[in-house]
């Protein structure tokens, strides 16, 4: 706090324009604080382990009472489950003798008279008084209290918790209980719909690679990164997304902070939202034994369906004679095709079933321990996930192919309660995972199987030997799979936290003080081991010999050896205060914080010096009488990247709320619970994309030089600007508004949570394409600056409503809606030379492209429709027909316009489910969808199956998709979606970016759905269990979308790993 | 023991936190050069300085199209109507027919020269931090300062003779600048910018480099030469009263007429020449004083005495490639091939001109004076040429052997060629088109032999060192003559200057000549004596006569003629029709081609850039 006193305004921004000093003396400060008063404390605390036990009497009350009948009564306290409450308090009214109930709920206290009445309480229970007459031994059951649990429920939040019913920030929170309803290995997939506010996409099924994005409220920036902050037990912890790899099962709690007023406090990190994850720890108890397995079946949920040999031959001609060329099979050849009378000269292969399994499995396995007692504990937990690809293997070949992914996850989270008001924590948790691949990656093994046509080759020459062609189909799709050898990917990641926590009541009450030091390692090894197997083309020569051409010949296995390897320091000392006095709550936090990235691993000099950053971190509360909520917080902090003197930012919010409901003219018959709030504060994103240290000019040392002299050999070399500096680079600054409103109705059987919210992003990280080209900056060198707008909008909401009817028949409903829609106020491009070619307005993502209209029906159409021939010299029936947006009666790049509007990532998503219960059966189904999102067939030039033929007769797989819906001659074409073939490499008219090839990526799909089965109390305790429930899971179950081919949520074009289906059966068993 | 728990855990704490060093965050590469680092640094200084030669066009590149993010080639040449490419994809052909404006042409050399500006202008800006060294003495420093003087003088001379008025940057301009502030300057502007820039380069350079390594660098008088070419081109009519152009506040960017601007031209040229002669530069005669070999060795002995200032450019070699007849072993790209045109503008070894002109089908009218005929072939052989050759190509002034290879020419007779065929640019003949497809063959029948080095051999690919001349003496003589001749008239140092020229090539000199007759004649002694070396393009242009010129039908022989298709009967030597004059090309030229179009883009980052007129 001294530091805050500093009495002389000149000494105060003296203090704060030097930069670095401010965050480092309150360190210094801080440390000299814990360990002098620590000390301190520490004499003037007894050695007192906070424990009253109950058989210390009273003596300060001994007024010797003449009927003194004193006795001792023992007792348990349980729950309404019959469950011994551990550390109930137990007190005799009107006295001062207490005692707390001990591991099985038992405690024992001295009663003077019988007419005493004794006091039992346990945070969240109601209390209970009963008379003591002249029972010696007692069972009490208390109930819960719901109301004041929900009143003492603690939502958590940056650097700190709060209680939930005074927050004022947009938070959004999952339990965990909903995450493991979607059996993954990663953790982001299983939230899709589940958080309001809360955007993802799964793009692929690929182990080890099947996290879904994730984006807060939308993508907001142009170019920095868009993902949210990661916090995981207080410290930024996205190393390498290692996050989505964490155990499920450790995690206590997954919380969302969407705006200024909740994020502030991660300053210049926060502006893209934050997802706060706690993990569990040990809660006072005997060890509890946790065991739980699952196991799934497996199946990609789409693969590209691809035409057969014969259809394909026959588009083969079809495409020919579309063009006006001969066709290349002849009816004998065709009939061949047909009725797989050659198989190996004219064969129909279907790669995919070839490659492709139709099922494969995954399982994930738990075993965690969790106990402790005043002075100890403990929460312990072994995780083995099995995830396995759908490649086919080849038997002959002596190691695995198939992509596979093993995962441990282990976590051990400990408490020591060192004295009565100092506490350590030592958190220590490790992903052990093993990947295997095979030898090409999956884009290659995908795209081997859009190139590859059914006719290629056979699956196996005449002679044995693996077959193979000539250019991108070299491999075939089986040989890709199986025969190129395997990588072996080792991910080792080490999360670590200590932490302290010093109640400083002694100094005043309501004051503590924590430290917290994390250290995290990703270590990421790879052994990759290549080879080309041999392949042969077969033929028949003119006299009908074989013919083996050599397509490759074999290599043995390679050995490349990759690594990368990342540390992370993270230290925190923070001072939080809450206290109330009469009806004035007040709060505080006083945090200062440092973190070191290093990428230990790296080849260049300045990619491996570390990345740091460091600040103080603020934030104050008042309410007053729970009514009228009042927040501000604030955080100063800077980073290395940006320049000496820019380094530093402040980043304030303001946020206010009224709790309605609280006031005494509120009636709370059907409005049970009403809270108003709103925020507005000033968030940063220093992770503007680009390189680092942007702010320095670089020189090139080898750029070109000049020769002089007679004989053209004097050259001095050449130095020039490698990069202009720019001295005011800087983070994004995203100015939020939020504005919520909290709602219970029913008496907290309906739940509903608002926000309206507004985001204006400015100094998005642009290269500058408004400097003209007179200024001399080459390409290279121009600088980019922080000069990009965007703005943000939209609302999310979460509904639920539950009930138990009075038979226990449990049964909710629950919901969330997400919209945010981004719109580019500026990308420092030119202004566009047609109005509807103009970016800005528009969302990130949206594209240029041509405007179908149908296709042309034939010659008369062409004739009389604007003339086409700048993008192919000659049009013909069949071909797309564009619209001539600035009607100059041709068609050229000025009838492009902004296509795809909407953008790549969703700009809604929503979710929702039911549960019911009932007697131990319970039963769930979730659904989760998207809309406004576009979706194209085709990405610059990854367009393979989309657009069949585009290399030429014979290239690229058709995808039934389009080949039944295609434009044919001479048929009836009212329905078709696509254009005729044409077996020409250069047939650009269709063969360009056009709303011919899009499609709404909306989709609706049941995200996952559950059955289970907790065994009934007394056959458990046969079992010597304490419970039991068996579950069967369904995941993304039915699907409904207009994309068809490939699923609605993948990236554009048309064939990656696909995502998956499965369908999981599970125990859970306590001991 | 918990108070030493808790005292240990402190300790931990302070021995895990980084010290409270200021410089946290003060982590920066050491990797990397800084701008204060070249500058203190004579190596890093030269080396940029040498940076800043690498935007000079690549004018002996005639063929080829710019790589990306590389400086510009030579699209002069074949677009003026000296020359044809038989090499569709070039910005040349996209000049030659039309088919260009400000948003889908994409050569750079927008960028590229202001690249280079301010680079020059980087280097001005910190050339004074420098310490001065032994490596870096006085001497030296002040030459680096002048070539960049001068660099960024000529790359702003790149940009007027293409664009016209263009913005004048002679200082660095930050991104915080408020673009929108800089216009296009007045064209007179440009030019004493220039002007001014070359003398203060004049003042700080050797009068003509003395050390062969230093070959290449500009001299004193490759300033006054610039300065000279550029005063040249202000007097003339596209500049000086033949355009007119206003920008966005009303302010004229082109003059009105001053007859004033050709006596100055005139001047400099004069100073140019005379300070020229006296540091040793003269117009180069061959040991044997041979006319043809007068002529043609200019271009390929290196470094003669009448080269103000070249462009090495040793990784392109392809200017003999591109002309080497297809009947030598391994030739297969004769893409440089002059036109009929050019052809009829030499002069018969007399003196006469063999041509007139055009009839309205353009049948050449021929000079009845001049012994030139168009039927007929030679009797004999002689050291040009061989027995049975057309005609057309007998008598011909020195300049037209040196210059361009014909049907009947004798070609590389000695070792290691040892050719004894004459060159055949009928098809199926020995140099003509092969088969009936390909396209590279001559589209007109003739090859350019002038800048070629005639001991070039095509396999073995043999390369000798080549240059590109960017200043010689004999321009000067001619700019001279044309300025005096326009601000005095014939007075008699139009004709010493002239006919030095004339004589060099072994031709007698002009007498007696109108002031109108005697710019008819530099005109086209300057068509002949520069043909090929980028100046016709520009000279049909600043006399405003590309109208006429370079819009009309480009004629050639018959080269995909065949006597009978089948049996397949090609020409030969004696086919009358194969040297009958065909159409190559229709080129188009407008008037607002007079000037190439900014780019589009260029315009929207900044709309007071006003376009050129017609765009």
């Amino acid at each position: 706090m001294q530091i805050l006193t500093i009495n002389k305004a000149y000494q105060w921004s003296n203090v704060l324009t030097t930069n670095d000093v401010l965050p480092a003396l309150f360190l210094r400060f801080a440390l000299f604080f814990l360990i002098f008063f620590g000390s301190y404390s520490l004499k003037a605390i007894p050695a007192n382990n906070g424990i009253h036990h109950s058989n210390a009497p009273a003596k300060a009350n001994s007024n010797s009472d003449a009927g003194n009948t004193s006795f001792v009564l023992s007792g348990t306290v349980t729950d309404e489950r019959d469950q011994p409450l551990t550390g109930a308090s137990v007190s005799v009214k009107g006295a001062s003798n207490t005692s707390v109930t001990d591991l099985n709920g038992k405690f024992i206290i001295e009663i003077q008279h019988a007419e005493d009445s004794i006091v039992v309480s346990f945070v969240g229970y109601k209390a209970r008084t009963m008379l003591v007459g002249d029972k010696r031994n007692i069972t009490i059951r208390l109930e819960a209290d719901v109301e004041r649990q929900k009143l003492e429920e603690v939502q958590v939040l940056g650097y700190g918790s709060q209680k939930k019913s005074t927050v004022v920030g947009a938070l959004s929170s999952v339990s965990v209980k909903d995450i493991q309803k979607f059996s993954t290995p990663s953790l982001t997939n299983a939230i899709g719909g589940k958080l309001a506010g809360v955007v993802t996409r799964q793009t692929s099924g690929e182990p080890g690679y099947d996290a879904a994005k994730i984006f807060i409220r939308g993508q907001v920036s142009q170019s920095g990164v868009n993902k949210p902050l990661i916090i995981v037990d207080g410290a930024e912890r996205e190393l390498q997304d290692y996050w989505t790899t964490m155990n499920i099962q450790d995690i206590e709690s997954f919380s969302v902070l969407k705006d200024a007023s909740a994020t502030a406090v991660y300053g210049n990190r926060g502006a893209n939202g934050v997802v706060l994850i706690t993990t569990k720890h040990g809660a006072l108890g005997k060890p509890k034994v946790t065991l739980r397995t699952e196991a799934a079946q497996v199946t990609p949920l789409r693969i590209p369906d691809y035409v057969d040999g014969y259809n394909y031959a026959l588009l083969t001609n079809e495409a020919l004679i579309n063009i006006g060329s001969p066709v290349k099979y002849t009816d004998a050849e065709l009939q061949k095709y047909k009725d797989g009378s050659d198989p190996y000269l004219y064969p129909n292969v279907n790669w995919q079933d070839l490659v492709l399994r139709k099922h494969t499995t995954q399982s994930i396995n738990n075993l965690g321990i969790s106990g402790g007692n005043q002075s100890v504990k403990y929460y312990v937990n072994l995780g083995y996930t099995l995830q396995q690809g759908i490649y086919n293997e080849d038997p002959k070949v002596p190691y695995k192919t198939n992509a596979a992914l093993k995962r441990y996850n282990f976590r051990s989270n400990t408490d020591f309660q060192l004295t009565k008001s100092f506490s350590l924590a030592l958190g220590l948790s490790g992903i052990i995972s093993t990947t295997n691949f095979p030898g090409r990656s999956a884009p290659q093994i995908f795209q081997g199987l859009m190139f590859t046509p059914p006719n290629a080759y056979p699956v196996v020459n005449p002679n044995g030997s693996q077959p193979g062609g000539f250019g991108n189909i070299q491999l075939n799709p089986f040989a890709l799979v199986t025969q190129t050898g395997y990588t072996k990917q080792f991910y080792n990641t080490l999360v670590n936290n200590l932490s302290a926590k010093w109640d400083l009541s002694a100094v005043t009450r309501g004051l503590t003080f924590t430290g917290l030091a994390a250290y995290d390692l990703v270590d990421i090894t790879q052994n990759v081991r290549q080879k080309t197997p041999a392949l042969y083309n077969y033929t028949k020569n003119t006299s009908g010999a074989d013919v083996y051409s050599i397509v490759s010949t074999e290599t043995p296995l390679g050995f490349a050896l990759l690594n990368e390897n990342y540390k992370t320091v993270y230290l925190q000392t923070a001072f939080n205060y809450a206290r109330v006095f009469g009806k004035h709550s007040v709060t505080g936090l006083l945090a200062a914080e440092r973190r070191e990235f290093t990428n230990v691993n790296t080849t260049s000099s300045v990619a491996n010096l570390p990345e740091r950053r460091q600040g103080i971190i603020s934030r104050i509360t008042y309410n007053y009488a729970s009514r009228y909520l009042l927040e501000v917080n604030g955080a100063y902090n800077g980073s290395e990247n940006f320049p000496a003197g820019n380094r530093y930012g402040l980043f304030p919010s303001v946020g206010a709320g009224w709790i309605l409901s609280n006031e005494s003219f509120w009636n709370r018959g059907t409005i049970s619970m009403l809270k108003i709030r709103g925020s507005y504060g000033l968030v940063g994103n220093d992770r503007i994309g680009g390189d680092r240290f942007l702010f320095l000019s670089t020189y090139n040392k080898s750029a070109a030089g000049y020769v002089f002299g007679q004989n053209q050999n004097i050259n001095p070399g050449g130095t020039s600007e490698a990069r202009i500096g720019n001295q005011n680079v800087t983070w994004e600054r995203a100015y939020k508004k939020d504005v919520g409103v909290d709602l219970e109705l029913l008496n907290g059987k309906i739940t509903v949570t608002a926000d309206v919210f507004q985001e204006r992003r400015e100094g998005q990280l642009l290269a500058r394409a408004s400097v003209p080209t007179y200024a001399g900056y080459l390409s290279g060198t121009l600088p980019y600056a922080n000069v990009g707008i965007t703005k943000n909008k939209g609302f999310d909401g979460s509904f639920q409503f539950r009930n138990t009817t009075k038979a226990g028949f449990y049964y909710s409903f629950n919901g969330t809606f997400t919209y945010a829609k981004n719109t580019i106020i500026e990308n420092d491009a030119a202004p566009a030379l047609y109005p509807w070619q103009e970016l800005r307005g528009q969302s990130i993502g949206a594209n240029l492209g041509y405007v179908g209209i149908g296709f042309f029906q034939d010659q008369n159409d062409i004739n009389n429709s604007p003339g086409q021939t700048s993008l192919q010299s000659v049009i013909r029936p069949g071909d797309i027909k564009y619209m001539d947006i600035n009607k100059d009666g041709k068609i050229t790049n000025a009838d492009m316009k902004v296509i795809g509007t909407y953008g790549s990532e969703p700009q809604i998503v929503f979710g929702f489910g039911t549960t019911l219960a009932w007697k131990g059966f319970d039963a769930s189904i979730f659904f989760n969808g998207a809309a406004h999102r576009d979706y194209f067939f085709s990405s610059g030039n990854q367009a393979y199956t989309a657009w069949i033929f585009s290399g030429g007769a014979g290239t690229y797989n058709a995808l039934n998709e389009i080949y039944s819906q295609r434009w044919i001659p001479g048929a009836d074409n009212s329905n078709a979606k696509f254009p005729a073939v044409r077996a020409a490499a250069n047939a650009a008219n269709n063969y360009i970016g056009s709303t011919v090839w899009q499609r709404s990526g909306d989709f609706l799909r049941i995200k996952n759905a559950e059955i289970g089965y907790t065994l009934p109390g007394r056959l458990v305790k046969r079992l010597s269990l304490k419970n039991l429930r068996v579950f069967v899971q369904g995941t993304n179950l039915a699907t409904w979308d207009h994309i068809k081919a490939v699923d609605p949520e993948s990236n554009f074009s048309t064939g990656s790993y696909p995502i998956t289906k499965s369908y999981n059966f599970g125990l859970e068993v306590n001991f | 023991m918990k108070s030493k728990i808790l005292i240990a855990f402190t300790a931990l704490l302070l021995f895990i936190f980084p010290s409270c060093k200021k410089d946290f965050l003060d982590k920066t590469p050491d990797g990397d050069l800084t701008q204060e680092q070249v500058f203190q640094n004579p190596t890093y200084t030269e080396q940029f300085l040498t940076n800043c030669y690498s935007h000079l066009p690549r004018e002996l590149q005639i063929v080829d199209n710019p790589a990306n993010n590389e400086s510009p080639t030579n699209p002069y040449t074949g677009a003026s109507d000296e020359l044809e490419m038989s090499y569709d994809p070039n910005f040349t052909n996209s000049i030659n027919t039309g088919a260009w404006n400000p948003t889908n042409y994409v050569q750079d050399f927008w960028g590229q020269f202001y690249a280079g500006i301010r680079k020059c202008n980087v280097f001005l800006e910190n050339i004074d931090k420098l310490p001065i060294s032994d490596l870096a003495p006085v001497s030296k420093i002040s030459r680096w300062k002048g070539e960049a003087l001068f660099l960024r003088a000529f790359y702003h001379f790149c940009l007027i003779r293409v664009y016209g008025p263009v913005p004048i940057i002679d200082k660095t301009i930050g991104l915080d600048a408020n673009f929108l502030t800089y216009k296009r300057q007045p064209i007179t502007e440009c030019v004493n910018f220039i002007t001014n820039e070359c003398d203060k380069a004049a003042a700080l350079l050797e009068p003509k480099i003395s050390a062969p390594n230093d070959y290449g660098r500009p001299s004193k008088i490759t300033a006054l030469a610039l300065k000279a070419r550029v005063l040249l081109y202000m007097a003339s009519p596209l500049w000086n009263g033949g355009t007119s152009l206003t920008d966005k506040d009303g302010v004229q960017l082109f003059p009105a007429s001053d007859a004033v601007r050709w006596q100055t031209a005139a001047t400099a040229a004069k100073a140019c020449i005379d300070q020229g002669e006296a540091a040793g530069y003269k117009i180069y005669r061959s040991a044997t004083n041979d006319p043809q070999k007068n002529y043609q060795e200019v271009f390929y002995v290196n470094f003669n005495d009448e080269i103000f200032w070249t462009r090495d450019d040793p990784g392109y070699n392809n200017i003999d490639a591109y002309s080497e007849p297809r009947g030598m072993v391994g030739a297969f790209w004769p893409l440089q091939t002059p036109t009929q045109d050019m052809v009829d503008e030499y002069e018969m070894a007399n003196g006469t001109r063999p041509i007139l002109g055009y009839n309205p089908d353009m049948t050449p009218v021929i000079n009845p004076l001049s012994g030139y005929s168009e039927t007929g072939q030679a009797a004999i052989t002689t050291a040009d040429y061989y027995a049975n050759t057309r005609n057309m190509y007998v008598g011909r002034e020195p300049r037209f052997y040196a210059s361009i290879m014909f049907t009947g020419q004798k070609y590389k007779t000695t070792a290691p060629q040892n050719r004894t065929t004459p060159l055949q640019f009928w098809k199926l003949g020995l140099d003509g088109r092969p088969t009936s497809s390909g396209d590279n063959y001559t589209k007109t029948g003739y090859l350019l032999k002038k800048l070629t080095y005639p001991g070039f051999v095509m396999s073995p690919k043999a390369d000798a060192i080549r240059i590109w001349i960017f200043f010689r003496l004999g321009e000067q003589y001619l700019n001279y003559a044309e300025a005096l001749n326009e601000a005095q008239g014939p007075v008699p140092d139009v004709y010493k200057y002239v006919n030095a020229i004339r004589d060099r090539a072994g031709l007698p000199g002009l007498t007696g000549l109108s002031k109108d007759a005697m710019r008819d004649a530099i005109r086209h002694e300057r068509r002949i004596e520069l043909a090929f070396e980028t100046h016709r393009y520009f000279d049909t242009h600043r006399w405003m006569i590309a109208e006429q010129t370079d819009n009309k039908n480009i004629y050639g022989l018959d080269v995909n003629g065949v006597i009978s298709v089948t049996p397949s009967v090609p020409y030969n030597i004696s086919s009358d029709e194969f040297y009958k004059r065909t159409v190559i090309e229709k080129r188009v030229f407008e008037k607002k081609h007079y000037f190439w179009p900014i780019q589009q883009r260029e315009i929207e980052k900044n709309p007071n850039l006003v376009q050129n007129p017609g765009w």
